[in-house]
């Protein structure tokens, strides 16, 4: 992702998290959920840059459920 | 009866309860006034919890004297992190201020176990506010203060299970429970100097655990010495129906004396570049020792290269997002401790489901990656943290924030590996520092044999914080 569109990812999520939380956060506290959030931008890239097969399934194991009796 | 003295094994201690040479009342008893006299000079606890304590200890009392000994936890008392469910009135409070009176109904499998084995539940333990998952930087993140380690009162107990470790270190208790989503067990023993074992995940039911990560929590135990953390782990394992993600085989410790047997042991590549020159050299000098004494022999081992920080970040951050979802929405957050708490609840809300998804595929690559290495080996081996203690009054690097790299952390976490750390010496400040040992999942017994090997050639666990005198 270009930097210019990394930024802008960025800002409308910080602003998803604003219009839902901004009411508990004091300014400073924003700013720094922003830089947050721009961490998280950052780590979603270095994970995108691992290459990975389509046999490389998530590691979660769903089990279906039967009671039994 | 025998005089009693803080900071004894709990297999010897056990083996005084046996012959009667000390009541479970009497051991009771000794362990209150310690936790009643120290406990608030290391910010360790959070309720005593006498009533209870004396009500158990009299009970395996009763039976020891009719011949029902049940074991060797047999009216031992014990320290469990505040974050596992109690009943009887007891709060559990999960190191927060909003929550400080919270009760529940039950109590959490441990605890039960713990209670089958006839020990006896003497404190909740202090912690980090939600055990660190509101992405705190400081040690003060917690409403019962900054957990401080008994080796220096300036220095951090560490996190997120800063009670479990100086409770141990101080002999206010001979064994604790914390638990490990990243570092919370490997940290704490780092900084009090005391043995700490993570262990497999799923080999310990986290029912009645408050949840931070479903797939990273691990529940584990704080002793003196890596023996004695074989014994609780003995008792806390095995699967529960409560908890789907335990996981079948039985742990059944094996404590023969390995030490005719050299171990294969392997340098984890990097993971003493940038730590403190004391913890690097504490780290060669056990590695040395082990060789000198034919008890290992070592090599250095890399792992691919990987984001495994970034991948462990992502998989906490979603699963603590809803984890905690009811108390951010709650509103809850400002009423947290730490200013870094306050606001580290909130960016985790913007993380996609493809990104969580994502690190769980990468995370599967990596746990057969890790395994086919480790295969190799009996245990591979790294600093326990990066650096003694940080002072409780200062920002510390925190891997999870970003701030610092934790390879060995990052992935023994993310494979779900079983680790223990036990102290390798001192550096700045006369803080204690340590040595992990990790292993294949389920070798428990394995790391385990590798630790008390290193045990047995040393006195570093022998040694205990000043101002903490054995006697009442």
């Amino acid at each position: 992702m270009s930097k210019p569109a990394q930024r802008s990812e960025s800002e409308l999520l910080f602003q998803m998290i604003k219009n839902r939380y901004g009411h508990l956060l004091k300014p400073e506290q924003l700013e720094e959920v922003r830089s947050q959030v721009e961490l998280a931008l950052c780590t979603s890239e270095e994970m995108k840059a691992v290459k990975l097969s389509e046999t490389d399934s998530p590691a979660i194991g769903f089990r279906p459920y039967r009671a039994k009796r | 009866m025998a005089s009693l003295a803080a900071f004894t094994p709990i297999r010897h201690l056990g083996e005084m309860v046996r012959t009667k040479q000390v009541s479970p009342v009497e051991l009771t008893e000794f362990a209150l006034r310690r936790l009643e006299r120290l406990g608030s000079k290391y910010n360790a606890v959070v309720t005593i919890t006498r009533e209870k304590a004396l009500a158990q200890a009299r009970a395996a009392e009763k039976e020891i004297v009719r011949g029902k000994y049940r074991g060797v936890l047999h009216g031992i008392p014990y320290g469990a992190k505040d974050l596992l469910a109690t009943s009887g009135g007891i709060r559990t409070t999960w190191g927060t201020a909003p929550y400080r009176d919270q009760v529940f109904d039950y109590d959490a499998t441990v605890v039960k176990k713990l209670e089958a084995a006839g020990a006896v539940l003497a404190a909740k333990l202090a912690m980090v506010e939600l055990a660190g998952g509101a992405g705190y930087r400081h040690p003060n993140a917690s409403f019962t203060g900054p957990g401080i380690s008994p080796w220096n009162l300036e220095g951090w107990s560490g996190g997120s299970s800063s009670g479990s470790g100086s409770a141990v270190s101080a002999g206010l208790v001979p064994f604790a429970l914390g638990t490990e989503t990243w570092g919370s067990i490997m940290w704490p023993a780092n900084h009090c100097g005391v043995a700490g074992l993570r262990p497999t995940f799923g080999r310990v039911s986290r029912h009645g655990a408050m949840e931070a990560s479903w797939t990273m929590d691990k529940i584990g135990p704080f002793a003196s010495t890596a023996d004695d953390c074989g014994l609780v782990l003995e008792a806390i394992a095995g699967n529960d129906p409560d908890d789907e993600t335990t996981t079948a085989p039985p742990f059944k410790y094996d404590a023969r004396d390995r030490r005719k047997r050299r171990f294969k042991l392997a340098l984890l590549q990097g993971s003493t570049e940038g730590v403190e020159p004391a913890v690097k050299a504490n780290v060669e000098a056990v590695l040395a020792l082990l060789e000198r004494e034919r008890a290992a022999t070592v090599e250095e081992v890399a792992v691919p290269d990987m984001p495994y920080e970034a991948v462990a970040r992502t998989i906490i951050s979603a699963e603590s997002a809803d984890a905690y979802q009811e108390f951010t929405d709650a509103g809850l957050g400002p009423q947290l401790t730490a200013e870094s708490s306050r606001r580290g609840l909130y960016a985790r809300y913007a993380i996609p489901a493809s990104d969580y998804i994502r690190a769980m595929r990468i995370r599967r690559l990596m746990c057969r990656q890790v395994d086919a290495i480790l295969a190799k080996y009996d245990a591979v081996v790294g600093p326990s943290y990066q650096t003694v203690a940080p002072t409780i009054d200062r920002e510390f690097n925190y891997a999870f924030s970003g701030k610092a790299r934790d390879i060995i952390g990052a992935l023994g976490n993310l494979a779900g590996l079983p680790s223990i750390s036990v102290p390798n010496g001192f550096g700045d400040r006369r803080l204690p520092t340590g040595i992990q040992f990790m292993g294949r999942a389920y070798d428990e017994n394995r790391i385990l044999a590798v630790a008390r090997a290193y045990q047995g050639l040393t006195d570093w666990h022998l040694r205990h914080p000043p101002g903490t005198t054995p006697d009442a």
